[in-house]
């Protein structure tokens, strides 16, 4: 029993030992062998509101690509990709986690442009670069610049896009219109309802249109089959569906086939992002149009404006740096795509 | 003369007697208020293609609902069957598209993904003893996770062949009918089986079951495996209905599943409540979003109204209760 307690002491004794070793050791080497200053390695966090959208995922394809850009001419860059799934909460506690990284640059994609503030407001006052990419934030002094869609043109774009094809159509006036709108308080769900509004409202007062539903679909291709289904419930006299983003476009689309009438033909639908399945839908004749937005050089631009800002010191000529927005619909479909998915210069930036 | 109908009106509050106390006439009873409340309102409610529509959108939350009802009447909680129908939907797709296996194994390999979540969940809470709101948590986080890995947040796409649900067997829809199954393959189970007796058991006094014999963690093991199989059907149904694996399907759903429960009658605390209340709480949770869309009810006061619908219900059914928790 004596000898099985003195065993057992000496063996806490030992791991005890260990440990603190092991601490010392981590702790001297993490001070001694720390990068020297000036050749630091750049490290960018990038925070995406949700990569459950294929959208948002062409957004971290282009800043990976960034990435690698500058790998390539030897610099020495790392991204930290955070996924805060659509909720506030968790990207306020991924900025957080963040900053105690201690990241040069965080390129924030946010999920509300409000919630998020306080913490965006610590990473500032830490000396922290911020960008905002496809969406932004209330406090526009917060951050060097926004890189994103003008919302409110790519919107007016979309429906007069609409307006063009039921003219085509020779559908009789006034054309019945379902509007479907993205997740209240995201600044992309609001712009492009007053976009697709500030082409809408003067149609409506001529009587050449009237709105027949606006429902809330949160962005989803579930949801927006459901509400879609349930307008459908209540009248099928609809001539077209204007969406705020494709997925919520694709499960109308679902729901007017389920219904027995002919996307396309019957209610014309026109889209917002161009997402791949949308393309095709748009190939097929199902769809009339989606708008191309360029989110893979959302994410290329904050990359690259981070790092002309933390190495070169760069000041950007705006504070907006729109990118490009193309109407997607058969006539283009073929050949949009290279007009927005390719690395393109930053407007404005320093010469290498 | 004045006996018989004496004895008559006397059998007739029998019965009525005998109906309210069972433990499905309140939900019932709310169920069938909304019903008859929104076909006055909305003409266009109780149309043929309105009613279809309604079905469809209640047969993936019913079997949800059946799923955390289970759950639930143990005294445990289960956050994962929204999770769980996305990872289950994917694999099935993941199985028919990329492995082109034919259609009965991939909804296999899809019912069987829902099985091995629901039996991790069931090994964490009776051997590792977390508590099933943690256990399950995790499932919900780290479940959603996979889905965003196997799918590369990508719709995938080619699943026409999973319409072998959504198409007519008569009247109605696979699927409808699928639901009709499960509400009573649901009843049997946990009315006339052991395994559903224990179930009930073990919410009741689950110290008294283990001081029984019975094998207590078997039961919950089983049931939790169980409960996954019927997110993963759920999780197929969704697949077919938007003919993609979308990997966003079911986010948020365990709140709605976990309010179908309650509504239908099911009590938190465990151990009380009827096997097919579930349907009739899921059934009225849709109804309520689909009446005030028919409607045409501003957005954003659909929500007020939503809760105060459901504020409502729940008051119908505690009524006769002592204390609620």
């Amino acid at each position: 029993m004596r000898t099985l307690g003195i065993a057992k002491k000496t063996l806490i004794g030992i791991v005890v030992a260990i440990i603190i070793i092991a601490v010392i050791a981590g702790v001297v080497a993490s001070l001694y062998l720390a990068p020297a200053p000036g050749k630091k390695k750049l490290t960018f966090a990038l925070l995406v509101s949700n990569l459950g959208n294929p959208y948002f995922v062409m957004l971290k394809d282009g800043a990976e690509a960034a990435v690698k850009e500058l790998k390539a001419k030897g610099i020495e860059v790392e991204l930290i990709v955070y996924d805060a799934k659509d909720d506030p909460d968790l990207q306020v506690r991924q900025i957080e986690e963040a900053i105690a990284k201690k990241v040069d640059a965080l390129l924030i994609n946010p999920v509300h442009k409000e919630a998020i503030l306080p913490a965006v407001r610590d990473a500032v006052k830490a000396g922290i670069i911020v960008i905002t990419t496809d969406r932004d934030i209330a406090d526009k002094s917060l951050r060097v610049f926004f890189t994103g869609t003008d919302n409110v043109y790519g919107a007016e774009l979309a429906v007069k896009a609409l307006i063009e094809a039921l003219e085509k159509s020779g559908k009789p006036k006034p054309w019945k219109i379902v509007i479907l709108h993205g997740i209240p308080g995201t600044t992309a769900a609001e712009d492009r309802k007053k976009g697709f509004h500030n082409v809408l409202d003067p149609l409506v007062k001529k009587g050449d249109v009237k709105i027949v539903a606006e429902e809330i679909a949160y962005f989803r291709r579930d949801k927006g089959l459901e509400v879609m289904e349930s307008i459908l419930a209540r009248t099928k006299e609809i001539d077209a569906v204007i969406c705020a983003n494709d997925e919520m476009a694709l499960g109308a689309i679902q729901a007017i086939e389920g219904a027995g009438l002919v996307p396309g033909k019957d209610i014309i639908v026109v889209g917002y992002d161009a997402i791949p399945d949308a393309v095709e839908a748009v190939k097929a004749g199902k769809m009339y149009a989606t708008i191309a937005q360029s989110p893979f050089l959302q994410g290329y631009w904050a990359v690259m404006g981070a790092y002309y800002i933390v190495v070169k010191g760069w000041k950007p000529p705006k504070d907006f740096i729109p990118t490009p927005v193309v109407v997607v619909t058969k006539a283009n479909v073929g050949t949009f795509s290279e007009e927005v998915a390719k690395p393109k210069p930053l407007p404005g930036a320093p010469s290498e | 003369m004045g006996g018989r109908s004496n004895r008559s009106s006397h059998q007739a509050t029998e019965i009525l007697k005998a109906f309210w106390q069972h433990e499905v006439s309140k939900p019932f009873i709310a169920f069938l208020g909304l019903f008859i409340v929104s076909a006055v309102l909305s003409p266009a409610f109780l149309t043929p293609y309105n009613q279809r529509v309604l079905a469809l959108q209640t047969a993936p939350l019913a079997l949800l609902a059946f799923g955390e009802s289970m759950i639930i009447l143990m005294g445990s909680i289960d956050l994962s069957p929204g999770s769980t129908m996305a990872l289950a939907g994917t694999v099935a797709a993941i199985t028919f598209v990329h492995y082109k296996q034919p259609l009965a194994i991939a909804f296999l390999a899809g019912i069987a993904i829902g099985a091995l979540v629901g039996f991790i969940n069931g090994l964490l809470v009776t051997k590792a003893k977390i508590p099933s709101f943690v256990a399950t948590l995790a499932a919900l986080v780290a479940g959603r996770g996979m889905v965003l890995i196997l799918t590369g947040g990508q719709p995938i796409v080619g699943l026409r062949a999973f319409g072998v649900l959504t198409m007519d067997i008569g009247p109605l829809p696979t699927m409808v009918w699928l639901m009709f199954f499960f509400t009573v393959l649901n009843f049997f189970l946990l009315t006339y089986t052991r395994w559903g007796r224990y179930i009930y058991a073990i919410g009741g006094n689950e110290e008294a079951v283990r001081c029984s014999g019975i094998n207590a963690d078997l039961i919950k093991l089983m049931t939790f495996t169980l409960a996954g199989c019927y997110y993963a059907i759920a999780g197929l149904m969704m697949d077919a209905r938007l003919e993609v694996a979308y990997p966003w399907t079911g986010w948020g759903a365990e709140l709605d599943a976990i309010a179908s429960s309650v509504l239908g009658g099911i009590q938190l605390t465990g151990g009380v409540g009827s096997p097919i209340g579930p349907f009739f709480g899921a059934y009225v949770l849709t109804l309520i979003t689909n009446v005030l869309i028919l409607m045409g009810v501003n957005p954003f006061y659909q929500w007020v109204v939503k809760g105060i619908v459901l504020v409502v219900a729940a008051i119908a059914l505690t009524r006769g209760l002592r204390y609620v928790k």
